[in-house]
């Protein structure tokens, strides 16, 4: 741990709103009431690809207690979009409130409001539909066979209409430096190609929405949503309704992962629904909703690399093929991402990347933990351990040696989002990682029971970052960064914050309030956040791209040291001294070095605002100025089964360059939460649709599982390292941490997998069948060798 | 899982009480006891559940010859249990695998059989160490075998009006040993396979008998006879068995799904009747 300078960073405090959730207290989305509420069901299209050719809902409205039912004909025809990260110039509006033209089993056919959730239910079921059925394309290969069906008629960009040809909705291909010269000029040259899977965001809790109409027409909204005022304008702007009219709460969430970055239209339809009723409409989606609606982007990435023979990298080519699903919440951004972040992983003049993002008949998808950036590292994180023992290069003096360096220039979101580099603990990071799994004793030691050869154990590593936040030097085009907070005193001398970041569960609203009690000398428990609403918070971008600290901290810290420089002028004054001759601590003021003469900063706030020496108070607005990566390198153990091809992590090192550490409590549980998640992609996760009919396979947790903490390394086995690194362009030096902790972990999986038994699984998950397969397939070769090698048989046995 | 049309709810005190409301209850009437399945879904056709939990049904007793174990037993009792542990070893294995401990804690050993899932953990061990079930009408008490007692994925012989009582396994005498096995996707998901195996061994310490059964590779879980024969006389001698297991082929017809391909259903079945042989025959001469 960093040697700690602070008062309250650094220490492991409880989240503001832990005692609440522990007690089961406080008051998730789903838990609302209000009288006279309205319950909504949305009727989900049963075909991947369908065109509804008459809908008759006259049965369902006799249904007790219903209060209204709507369909395509009834929802404004208006193309929306469902997130609002990016500027709306980017954006992809491609969908209404209820179709006509269905995309995938579970598309929005029909909404009812009724009374109660079984009337709805109820009145689903005399819902009369007849489809007219299209073929689907479920993969992106098959969406982009000629022959393929066209899934989209209609989509603009901005406010653009975009040409669509077949299934491609967007492309990219963009060039630095001389990318042919780089390749012809290099000794050694590697071209792979890797797939991803779709996992499922696999939040606890499950999307929820209460949309309350007010006396004064208008409309209250209550959602699990990664960002209120983004959520306010894809409500307005799909309802044809001024942002004014809405007033977006802020609410604790319980995880989210990405899958509340978008509105998944059935926010939009609650409100539309509560605005025909003039009642009360909540909305929960079921699990199986949940797995018909977010997901990462399965991706095919293609990496060409040149290398020196000493392993410097002199040119990098990514071709990535994306599949965003049945509409475009992410627009074209998670293909521009995926391509983009393998330019930023290491040193390299000459880069270029591909692209196409592609609509497929399969449930739309969206930021999941790591947007994009999982893909990217699963392909460059293999390819390096590849090319380093092509290179006969030890793999961590591979990527040492080619690390962006303090000063380099870092694409942040791609070569759009460009910001230098300030801070690295790469080196710690790598050096600690090494010492603590055993690199050098257990590379070359294999086997750890003798009784049981076929039991054998490999270590790998993979490193790799995230930004943190969109910040760039430059305003940039194509994502929206900027962040508010207002502070004041309170006479008692609590501070209250009013801001708009969420906090998605990771403690988001606490480090904000550790931010003000360090700035200003408060006690932790003295500062209060306020949850509020569009109506009361500043502007804020969501909280995704691990900027929720980063970026939405920026203003906090701001509006408290202007609000702590009031409080030392009017404590001075009290004094009949100079501001400069105070300090604050612990929620008191004194002269220096005389800390028993002391008042109670509620003292000093008291005499400002009954004297009338102002309001202690301060509204400030940053746009961060910088993406700075936090660094990671992921160093596991595995014990590889060659007889079942079952995986465990026996051991892992995950090693974190966040900057300061604003509460440990909370970077340790994002630490080993994204190892966990990452453990899962590389293993298990993966949802599966029919190939022809897009039926979902495994759309439930019976089905789609996700590893167990059983499944972990005994916690004694996960060794946490944090860099001692300080960030200049941070709040108080921190740097993100929620998604970076993911990035490599699959790929570290890989390639410890590949020291045990010396076999690569390029496609996502490496499940223990496609393990299996390839084991034999290794150890028939190894037989066939064997012949005239005998001791080969050694490496892989049954 | 909401159940949509319960209406009724019977928490009887007595097993002739639960068999009366049974027998007398005009609707679709089902029994339930941890419910750990029951309510993993929503059953439309289901009017009124009988839920066993207060009937004495959670015991492990030593009988004359064999132990008893009440269906309403939960995997943490029989985890409990000294003495399932030390001549039971297949179920207590099996027990300790079931899912995780908080529905350990209230999932039962009948309900398992009751679910008749062919993945079902607690069943393999019952066919391997030859148990016979106990099933109770207003009438009688009858006895099966699990051979006779499952019929198909998710179908079993009981009918409406009866109650799966109790599990009855013989002790052994000499030496013997017994083991579990299941190869699954992560620590709580059902088996993609499964196996429970028994040997005794004689005076030379070679295999005298042995109980072989499979589980979620067909229908319902299968006992592999050939396999079974082919191990008498060996002392699970790792190469012999590398060969004979080969037999697991015959008996077994497994499935794709989401957890599995066939294809790879075959192969780890064959890894773990291996794997299990040998547990069970070091367990047997004390290894
Ligand atoms: C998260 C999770 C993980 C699981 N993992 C596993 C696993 O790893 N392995 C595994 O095998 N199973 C697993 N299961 C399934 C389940 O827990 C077991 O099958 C359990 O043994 C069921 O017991 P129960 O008491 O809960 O049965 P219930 O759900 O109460 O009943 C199941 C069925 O049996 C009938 N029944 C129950 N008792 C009797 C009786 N005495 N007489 C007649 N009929 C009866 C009921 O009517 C019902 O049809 C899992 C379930 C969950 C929810």
């Amino acid at each position: 741990m960093p040697v700690n300078k602070y008062d309250v960073l650094g220490k492991r405090l409880d989240k503001i709103e832990a005692r609440q959730k522990a007690t089961g207290k406080l008051k998730f989305t789903g838990d609302l009431k209000f009288p006279g509420m309205l319950h909504c069901k949305i009727l989900r299209s049963p075909h991947a690809h369908a065109i509804v050719k008459s809908i008759d809902t006259s049965e369902a409205f006799k249904v007790d207690g219903v209060v209204d039912v709507i369909t395509y004909e009834d929802v404004p025809k208006i193309l929306s979009m469902h997130q609002f990260l990016h500027v709306p110039e980017v954006m992809y509006y491609d969908s209404y409130l209820l179709e006509k033209h269905v995309r995938h089993v579970g598309d929005r056919v029909a909404a009812v409001a009724a009374t109660t959730e079984e009337a709805a239910k109820e009145a689903l079921k005399k819902i009369k539909v007849e489809y007219e059925i299209l073929p689907a394309a479920i993969t992106a290969e098959d969406a982009l066979k000629p022959d393929a069906a066209q899934i989209h008629e209609e989509a603009k960009r901005g406010d653009k209409p975009v040409e669509l040809k077949g299934n491609v909705l967007d492309t990219c291909d963009v060039t630095i430096g001389d990318v042919d010269k780089g390749f012809a000029d290099a000794d050694y040259v590697i071209e792979r190609t890797y797939r991803t899977s779709k996992p499922n965001n696999g939040q606890l809790e499950r999307t929820a929405v209460v949309c309350v109409p007010r006396d004064d027409g208008r409309l209250d909204v209550y959602a699990t949503s990664q960002g209120i005022h983004a959520m306010r304008m894809n409500i307005s702007h799909s309802l044809g309704i001024p942002a004014s009219k809405l007033n977006c709460h802020r609410m604790y969430l319980g995880g989210t992962f990405g899958a509340h970055i978008h509105t998944g239209f059935i926010e939009n339809i609650c409100a539309f629904l509560a605005l025909r009723t003039g009642r009360p409409v909540r909305g929960e989606k079921t699990r199986e909703e949940m797995f018909l609606s977010c997901g990462r982007h399965p991706m095919i990435v293609k990496v060409k690399a040149g290398f020196t023979k000493d392993g410097k990298l002199l040119a990098l080519h990514s071709d990535v093929t994306d599949d965003t699903g049945s509409y475009a919440f992410s627009g074209s951004s998670k293909m521009a991402l995926t391509a983009g972040f393998t330019l930023s992983m290491y040193k390299c003049p000459n880069l270029r990347i591909t692209g196409r993002s592609v609509y497929t008949n399969t449930p739309p998808l969206t930021a999941m933990r790591g947007a994009g950036n999982p893909q990217a590292h699963w392909a460059v994180e293999n390819m390096m351990e590849e090319a380093a023992e092509d290179l006969g290069i030890d793999p961590i003096e591979l990527r040492r040696m080619n690390l962006l360096q303090v000063g380099d220039r870092f694409f942040g979101q791609g070569p759009q989002v460009i910001s230098t580099i300030r801070s690295s603990g790469n080196d710690q990071l790598l050096e600690k990682g090494k010492k603590l799994i055993g690199w050098d004793e257990k590379r070359n030691n294999h086997i750890p029971y003798p009784d049981k050869p076929w039991i054998r154990r490999g270590v790998g590593m993979a490193r790799g970052f995230h930004t943190s936040g969109c910040g760039s030097e430059k305003p940039n085009a194509f994502i929206i960064d900027h962040s508010c907070a207002t502070l004041k005193m309170n006479e008692d001398g609590t501070a209250q914050l009013m801001n708009a970041a969420a906090d998605l569960g990771a403690g988001t609203l606490s480090a904000h309030a550790s931010l003000v009690a360090e700035v200003i000398g408060l006690k932790y428990e003295d500062v209060i956040v306020n949850l509020g609403d569009s109506d009361s918070a500043p502007f804020d971008g969501p909280t995704h791209a691990s900027r929720g600290l980063y970026g939405a901290g920026q203003p906090v810290v701001k509006a408290a040291e202007e609000v702590k420089q009031i409080l030392l002028e009017w404590a001075a004054r009290m004094f009949q001294c100079g501001p400069e001759d105070v300090e604050i601590k612990e929620s008191k003021v004194f002269k220096h070095n005389e800390p028993e003469n002391y008042i109670p900063v509620a003292d000093v706030v008291r005499k400002g605002h009954f004297s009338g020496w102002g309001a202690a108070a301060s509204t400030a607005s940053v746009r961060p100025k910088a993406c700075p990566p936090h660094f990671i390198a992921i160093f596991v153990e595995v014990e590889v089964n060659t007889l079942t091809g079952q995986v465990k992590v026996v051991n892992a090192v995950s090693g974190v360059d966040t900057g300061t550490v604003v509460n440990l409590n909370n970077v340790e549980g994002q630490m080993v939460g994204g190892l966990h998640m990452g453990m899962g992609y590389a293993l298990i996760e993966d949802t599966i649709f029919d190939r022809k009919t897009g039926e979902p396979k495994n759309a439930s947790f019976a089905g789609f599982h996700i590893l167990t903490v059983k499944d972990m390394p005994d916690p004694d086995n996960i060794d946490l390292v944090i860099a001692d690194t300080f960030e200049p362009t941070g709040p108080l030096g921190a740097k993100g941490i929620g998604e970076g902790v993911t990035n490599p972990v699959a790929p570290a999986v890989a390639n410890a997998i590949y020291n045990a038994v010396g076999v690569r699984i390029n496609d996502l998950p490496m499940t223990q069948e496609k393990l299996l397969a390839k084991i034999k397939e290794v150890e028939a070769k190894m037989d066939d060798l064997a012949m005239t090698q005998k001791n080969v048989k050694e490496t892989v046995r049954e | 899982m909401k159940q949509s049309n319960l209406r009724e709810y019977f928490r009887p005190k007595t097993l002739d009480e639960a068999l009366s409301i049974l027998n007398s209850y005009e609707g679709e009437i089902k029994i339930i006891a941890g419910g750990t399945d029951m309510l993993a879904d929503d059953h439309k056709e289901i009017e009124a559940l009988l839920d066993i939990d207060q009937l004495g049904l959670n015991y492990i007793e030593k009988a004359d010859g064999y132990i008893r174990i009440g269906s309403a037993t939960t995997y943490t009792e029989i985890l409990n249990s000294d003495e399932i542990y030390e001549n039971f070893r297949a179920i207590w294995d099996s027990a300790s695998v079931v899912a995780d401990k908080s529905i350990r804690n209230i999932a039962t050993i009948g309900g398992n059989l009751g679910s008749a899932v062919p993945s079902g953990d607690a069943i393999p061990p019952l066919y391997a160490l030859d148990a016979t079930l106990v099933i109770k009408t207003t009438t009688e008490e009858k006895k099966v075998k699990p051979e006779d007692f499952f019929t198909g994925p998710r179908k079993n012989i009981l009918k409406k009006g009866e109650i799966l009582k109790e599990i009855q396994i013989p002790y052994s005498d000499g030496a013997f040993g017994s083991d579990f096995e299941k190869i699954a996707r992560n620590s709580v998901d059902l088996a993609t396979a499964n196996i429970a195996v028994f040997v005794k061994i004689d005076e030379d310490k070679k295999i005298s008998d042995a109980r072989i059964a499979l589980g979620a590779v067909a229908p319902t879980v299968v006992r592999a006879d050939k396999l079974e024969k082919a191990v008498i006389g060996t002392k699970a001698e790792e190469e012999k068995l590398e060969e004979i297991v080969k037999a697991v082929e015959d008996v077994i017809s497994p499935i794709s799904d989401v957890r599995s391909s066939a294809d790879y259903r075959y192969k780890v079945s064959r890894v773990i009747a291996k794997r299990a042989i040998m547990k069970a025959y070091d367990r047997a001469i004390g290894k």
